[in-house]
């Protein structure tokens, strides 16, 4: 069976993008992270645009670091509305999607760094992953972490943490939306 | 799962920087999955069982063994996400 075998198994006006798909890619193991636009929402009066209105949706794998030997995974986050100067007028919306790849059940630890205003760093928080598990951390449970109310524009960092022995068990994805004024 | 798996009608699939966004309007809900993950979305035509489709990546990407495993994952979270029928 040759390549074109595989584009012949597909629809017909769905051959160009498959043949653009695999020309010049590797395998890699397949990924969908799916997340809700509600949890997205700093507000749930925000919720309620569609597609149409996202001005830019940014999907961004986060690859894990070593600080003092521990595993450390660091989601940049912006949640809230702005009008400038530091970032262009609009909402900006941040969910991180965390993935235990293993199976085995996985303990990781999040800590929210403020990195504006006050730049208030949060009680670290310990969430337990049933094998092949995910959870979201998306802007509402962001602002619970470091006390922040209201839809005022937030920024910092989330830091995960593994047990070193952990250091391939996790995947995180953070996926960036922004809306304009 | 599905004996062999059909996307739903009327996804609009967006590709981004580093894989593509599905954006689901009847669940409110967004997708992200990686080239191999479309790939495998984009072979749930009603036509090919979950074993052709390992098979058919197997061919695409010239791997030694069909990647039937990592298939059969994909397939049931795009079922249970209801992007197949």
């Amino acid at each position: 069976m040759a390549p074109e075998d595989v584009l012949s198994s597909v629809d017909e006006g769905r051959r160009d993008f498959v043949r653009k798909l695999i020309g010049g890619t590797v395998f890699a193991v397949p990924l969908i992270a799916s997340f809700s636009m509600e949890g997205l929402s700093v507000d749930p009066t925000e919720a309620s645009f569609t597609a149409n209105q996202l001005t830019n949706v940014q999907v961004v794998p986060i690859d894990s670091t070593k600080i003092r030997g521990v595993p450390t995974f660091q989601a940049k986050f912006i949640c809230g509305t702005t009008f400038g100067p530091s970032l262009a007028r609009g909402t900006y919306f941040t969910s991180i999607n965390v993935r235990n790849t293993t199976d085995d059940s996985l303990t990781f630890t999040q800590k929210v760094v403020q990195t504006d205003g006050s730049r208030i760093i949060s009680d670290p928080t310990d969430h337990t992953l049933n094998p092949e598990a995910g959870l979201e951390i998306n802007c509402n449970g962001i602002r619970s972490a470091i006390g922040a109310s209201g839809s005022a524009l937030v920024e910092g960092f989330v830091v995960i943490t593994i047990p070193r022995e952990k250091h391939n068990a996790l995947e995180v994805v953070a996926v960036y939306t922004a809306q304009s004024a | 799962m599905t004996e062999c798996p059909k996307r739903i009608a009327g996804l609009e699939i967006n590709q981004v920087e580093d894989g593509f966004i599905i954006y689901q309007p009847e669940r409110d809900r967004v997708h992200y999955l990686n080239h191999t993950g479309v790939l495998i979305l984009e072979l749930c035509n009603g036509r090919n069982s979950p074993g052709e489709i390992a098979r058919l990546l197997q061919v695409a990407y010239a791997l030694t063994d069909p990647p039937q495993k990592e298939v059969n994952e994909i397939l049931a979270k795009i079922q249970d996400e209801g992007l197949t029928q």
